[in-house]
């Protein structure tokens, strides 16, 4: 019986985990009972759904199990299942932002990265679409933040960080963002932070079907397919994303004059000419297969096995001449993720064991083609990286609540990886190929305990010891705690923690001098006001403020000119800031609803190094591509089967000097930008279907993300969305 | 009590919202066409012309090269010379940089061109495109020489209308670097993962020979008694290598070896140049070095030590013997020239653009 072991699972979820006294109870049935549209639960640790119980099934039980109760609970057969908890024990302290499925799922165009860059303070770093992008958390790097799918580490074990632009949003269920010391709990090594990604069951019997289509400028088109069969026990999904782009925008290249010449090749005119972006196109094959089989009293079991296929050429600069000859590059992924879950429910304890398998085949090449006359044509290959990734892992956890106040868990991981890597170089035959060949096994175990020892105060104590190949073997404690006063709706936080990130292999590997592990130390604190209601208003507020020193910090600095990037250790960063959310509900009445979310950020990240010389004026400035201002603001307004999505975002100036030198090449000028999309719903009694028509860049606005590579303009995408209907039952 | 706390939070939190909002419409989007400026530093005819230009390549693929000018007798600094004369970028890597007729061509590597420039105003005067990752411009009668990183090929240009009038290959070496001509023969270093000089006749624009040095031969110069110097940086830095780099020393009318200076292993000496009299040699090996064209070994003794700072380039002033030393600092900010007297003593200080790379007098 899948939806009832469902419900034993997700109320045991809440006896262990949701420890909530009298007076929340009341607020969570409340929040229940009215229209909650998709929304990013709030920064602070909102209890975005972990599931929901539906309202009327909701009203006649407002006692929740006590945790040591769960072995008799009735089973009882209900429709949809979600819990709004309101202070589960597991966040006690937590500073999260929860991304929730229908955010996730709003717009397949959409990677991880833009998501998160709505929806969270963090900065995601990008140049468009097809491009890296990568996700600084509170100033750090982008190798700071852990990225967990499934509890499996996504980081490479070469490059340190997550490129988020190959995960698409639709390919992901649920993410969670936890901020400095919050994220101990979920991995080590998340200076910045840890986004744990996952994939879940739709919570749908029979058939299932979802089709969508999407067209969008610069010959941009995204095909996404679902196909889903699920019983009481068993359930299959099967996701196939593909996207192909041309993506060659046109742009005013101000970079560039186009000159006019005489006879002689004297300069007689000029204008700044309008040019296609070039070499950018791009190709993703997502193919993602998910099984969930449930064993009755041996447990639960979940498959998930991810390919991707990626084949991306890199974009020439706005300072490139080339004509006929050109340089270019690109980077081939081919990558294969797989996790296989278990998990029970045994009395007052809750087991889970995990197995994982990830292979990549990561290509990178630099080539120059030259034209010969009558159809003449050269090929060079420059450099020529070949990376192979095989990582194994294993995973063991255990939860248990004892009583009402205190809440134990205990989980260890262990992650297995070989990596082989050579540069052939072919243009230069007596250079030597630069290869390494390498493994490094890395252990990491926990222990937690949550205590509660009166409602409205709670504090957590995570203990993680990771033992990293041979190198080191850092204690990594993090402490936590809360305080509700009152009658519930305002929580004070605050936590702390002592974290370590250890060298990648790269890092190991180019390294002229030995290079050190990084040593975090971070506190925050923070406030969160929880559904404050004003007659038809409903808002959340959260305010965080933050100080984390890093020393050690691992920068790569080009040298040799900068062809040649190398790691070195920078004594010290600091970064301190504050972020803010802010989720605002309107209900106007009728069919008329309105949402808001915004977060803003204000991050400062110091250089704190030793000085190189006396002329070194890095000391004490905001490390390069970090802004220190940051918002974005996200309105939702529907009406019947009408949506309107209003997204507008903001950077301040970044330097990309260490120096903060306000000259002209030193800075990426700060931008706003505005999007707003339009869908429509039309149910028919064979087929949902949906209309989507979006535009990107509404004001036309020129920018730039990134050094010398412009970004598009006003552009359009429409998507068509099919759902079969199979009679299907929730 | 506690609705009034609420109330008053939601406010503060709206007003920082719509005040965040407003500041930011307001206080962006600026990005647009470079403000353009005038300049004018005439070139008096009597002799007495000075000024320096300083190349700076910045970062790989960032786009973000710069140029910078420097007035020894006032001590005017201009920065961004290139970007605000102009309302352009300069590019990516700016490399090198030769004075010839009247017209300052400025090499900008990975961007694939030529600027020739008013070395008076600093205007864009000529664009010379279609070279694949050009690196060093040499003038010499009619023509104009142009190395490439990638390849296999010395571009050969009509030096009065800069058109392409033909290409001398170098088969076997996709890297040639710089140059210098002594009477019809010019001498061209196979740089990257190479370890030869080739002689060219320039007359017939053919390979007439080449010398075989020891791994990266990079700068060459030649010197009043008519020795050709070639310095090689080992490729250490590259990784490829362990052999030890060397200073030659070469007849440069027939190209035969004299005198092989060698280096530690692991060492990078670059930066190779001479003084306007052709009698003293200088270079990097961490710290800047200078030697007579007459010594029989390296020197024992720097002639400016390093203190923590990564010098990248040197120049001399053929006017007045002013050494001029680029400081990367750490590659990533504006770096530092130092200015020195005959005797070492630093004169000026300067800030400039992201890794000064080149230096070129009027």
């Amino acid at each position: 019986m899948l939806r009832t072991a469902w419900f034993r699972r997700l109320a045991a979820c809440v006896a262990l985990a949701v420890l909530q006294p009298a007076a929340y109870r009341n607020a969570a049935a409340s929040v229940v009972a009215h229209y909650r549209m998709p929304a990013v639960a709030m920064h602070s640790g909102l209890p975005a759904t972990c599931g929901m119980i539906s309202s009327h099934e909701m009203h006649g039980k407002d006692k929740i199990p006590p945790p040591d109760d769960t072995e008799n609970m009735p089973e009882e057969r209900i429709d949809s299942v979600t819990v709004v908890g309101a202070r589960p024990m597991k966040d006690i302290g937590v500073q999260k932002t929860v991304i929730d499925g229908s955010v996730l799922s709003e717009d397949v165009t959409l990677s991880l990265g833009d998501m998160l860059a709505h929806a969270t303070p963090a900065f995601v770093r990008s140049s468009g679409r097809g491009s890296m992008s990568s996700l600084s958390v509170r100033g750090t790097g982008s190798s700071h933040t852990r990225v967990v799918w499934n509890g499996m580490s996504m980081n490479s074990p070469l490059f340190g960080m997550m490129d988020l632009s190959y995960i698409p949003s639709y390919f992901i269920d649920g993410a969670a963002l936890y901020y400095g010391a919050s994220s101990v709990a979920a991995a080590g090594g998340g200076l910045g932070g840890a986004l744990v990604l996952d994939t879940r069951p739709e919570d749908i019997l029979g058939f299932g079907m979802r089709y969508i289509q999407g067209i969008a400028s610069f010959r941009t088109f995204d095909e996404y397919l679902k196909l889903s069969y699920g019983n009481d026990r068993v359930r299959s999904e099967t996701s196939l994303l593909v996207t192909t782009s041309r993506n060659d925008f046109p742009y005013r290249n101000y970079a560039k004059k186009d000159f006019v010449t005489d006879d002689y090749g004297n300069i007689v005119g000029w204008s700044y000419p309008v040019e296609r972006n070039r070499n950018c196109d791009y190709r993703d094959i997502h193919l993602l297969q998910e099984l969930y089989y449930d064993a009755g009293d041996a447990g639960r079991f979940d498959l998930s096995a991810w390919y991707m296929d990626s084949s991306r050429n890199l974009p020439l600069l706005s300072t490139d001449y080339s004509e006929s000859n050109s340089s270019l590059s690109s980077q081939k992924e081919k990558t294969f993720r797989s996790v296989v879950r278990w998990e029970k429910y045994a009395g007052k304890n809750k087991l889970s064991a995990k197995a994982g398998y990830h292979y990549s085949d990561i290509r990178y090449t630099e080539r120059t083609e030259r034209a010969y006359g009558e159809g003449g044509h050269e090929v060079q290959i420059r450099s020529a990286w070949r990376n192979y990734i095989t990582t194994l892992f294993g995973n063991a956890a255990w939860e248990r609540g004892l009583g009402r106040k205190l809440y134990l868990a205990a989980d260890i991981s262990v992650l297995q990886h070989f990596v082989y890597t050579i540069n052939d170089k072919p243009v230069r035959p007596v250079a030597q190929p630069v290869v390494f060949d390498d493994a490094r096994t890395e252990l990491s175990a926990l222990v937690s305990a949550r205590y509660r020892p009166v409602e409205s105060v709670g504090i957590a104590l995570n203990l993680r010891q990771e033992v990293i190949g041979t190198d080191g073997a850092p204690f990594i404690p993090s402490l936590q705690a809360e305080w509700t006063p009152g009658r519930g709706n305002i929580t004070f936080k605050a936590s702390a923690a002592r974290n370590y990130r250890f060298p990648t292999l790269n890092d190991k590997h180019f390294a002229v001098e030995p290079i050190m592990p990084e040593v975090g130390f971070t506190y925050d604190v923070g406030i969160v006001f929880r559904n404050i209601r004003r007659e038809r208003f409903a808002y959340d507020i959260s305010l965080t403020a933050y100080d984390s020193r890093i020393r050690n910090w691992i920068l790569w600095y080009p040298d040799k000119g900068g062809t040649q990037w190398l790691p070195t250790n920078i004594r010290l960063v600091r970064s301190f800031g504050a972020e803010a959310a802010l989720n605002i509900e309107w209900r106007m009445g009728g069919d008329w609803r309105i949402a808001l979310d915004g977060v803003f950020a204000w991050t400062r990240s110091l250089n704190m190094r030793k000085p190189i010389n006396d002329n070194d004026n890095a000391v004490g400035k905001q490390l390069p591509y970090v802004p220190v201002w940051s918002g974005a603001v996200t309105g939702r307004l529907s009406w019947r089967q009408w949506r309107l999505v209003y997204k507008w975002d903001y950077y301040s100036e970044r330097f990309t000097s260490t120096d903060n030198s306000a000259t002209i090449s030193g800075r990426i000028l700060p931008y706003f930008m505005n999007c707003i999309s339009v869908g429509y719903t039309l149910g028919t009694r064979f087929a949902d279907f949906s209309f989507n028509f979006k535009v990107n860049n509404l004001f036309d606005e020129e920018y730039e993300t990134e050094m010398s590579r412009p970004m598009p303009g006003r552009n359009y995408g429409l998507s068509i969305e099919i759902t079969p209907r199979f009679a299907s039952r929730r | 009590m506690y609705v009034r706390i609420t109330e008053i939070c939601g406010r503060i939190a709206a007003g920082i919202a719509t005040a965040f909002c407003c500041a930011a419409m307001a206080g962006c989007m600026k990005y647009g066409p470079l403000p353009q400026e005038s300049f004018s530093y005439p070139m008096p005819d009597d002799g007495t012309a000075e000024g320096v230009f300083i190349i700076c390549e910045g970062n790989f693929m960032y786009g973000n090269a710069s140029m910078s000018f420097y007035l020894p007798s006032t001590g005017e600094l201009q920065n961004e010379i290139f970007a605000r004369a102009n309302g352009m970028k300069l590019g990516d890597v700016a490399q090198s940089m030769t004075m010839y007729d009247g017209t300052g061509y400025v090499v900008v590597n990975n961007s694939g061109v030529i600027f020739g420039m008013d070395p008076e105003t600093f205007v864009v005067k000529r664009v010379i495109r279609g070279m694949g990752s050009p690196r060093y411009i040499l003038f010499h009668g009619d023509k104009a020489y142009v190395t490439s990183l990638y390849e296999p090929e010395i571009t050969v240009l009509d030096a009065h209308t800069m058109q392409p009038v033909g290409k001398i290959p170098t088969p076997g070496h996709t890297s040639t670097e710089q140059m210098a001509v002594f009477g019809d023969l010019m001498y061209v270093t196979c740089w990257s993962y190479d370890n030869t000089v080739l002689k060219i006749d320039t007359r017939r624009d053919e390979i007439v020979g080449n010398i075989e040095v020891r791994n990266q031969p990079r700068q060459l110069t030649i010197d009043s008694r008519g020795k050709l110097w070639v310095l090689t940086d080992g490729g250490s830095a590259e990784g490829g290598t362990t052999d030890a780099p060397a200073l030659y020393r070469i007849d440069a009318s027939n190209g035969t070896v004299e005198k092989e200076f060698v280096f530690r292993r692991g060492d990078s000496p670059k930066g190779l140049c001479s003084d306007g009299a052709g009698e003293t040699i200088y270079f990097l090996n961490g710290d800047l070095w200078r030697m007579d064209c007459d010594a029989e070994n390296l020197p024992d003794e720097p002639f400016l030590e390093s203190s923590g700072t990564i010098y990248y380039a040197i120049g001399v002033d053929p006017h007045n013997g002013d050494v001029y030393v680029g400081d990367a600092v750490d590659y990533q900010q504006q770096g530092v020239v130092y200015r020195l007297n005959d005797s070492g003593r630093c004169l000026d200080t300067l800030r400039v653009g992201i890794t000064p790379t080149a230096f070129c007098f009027r």
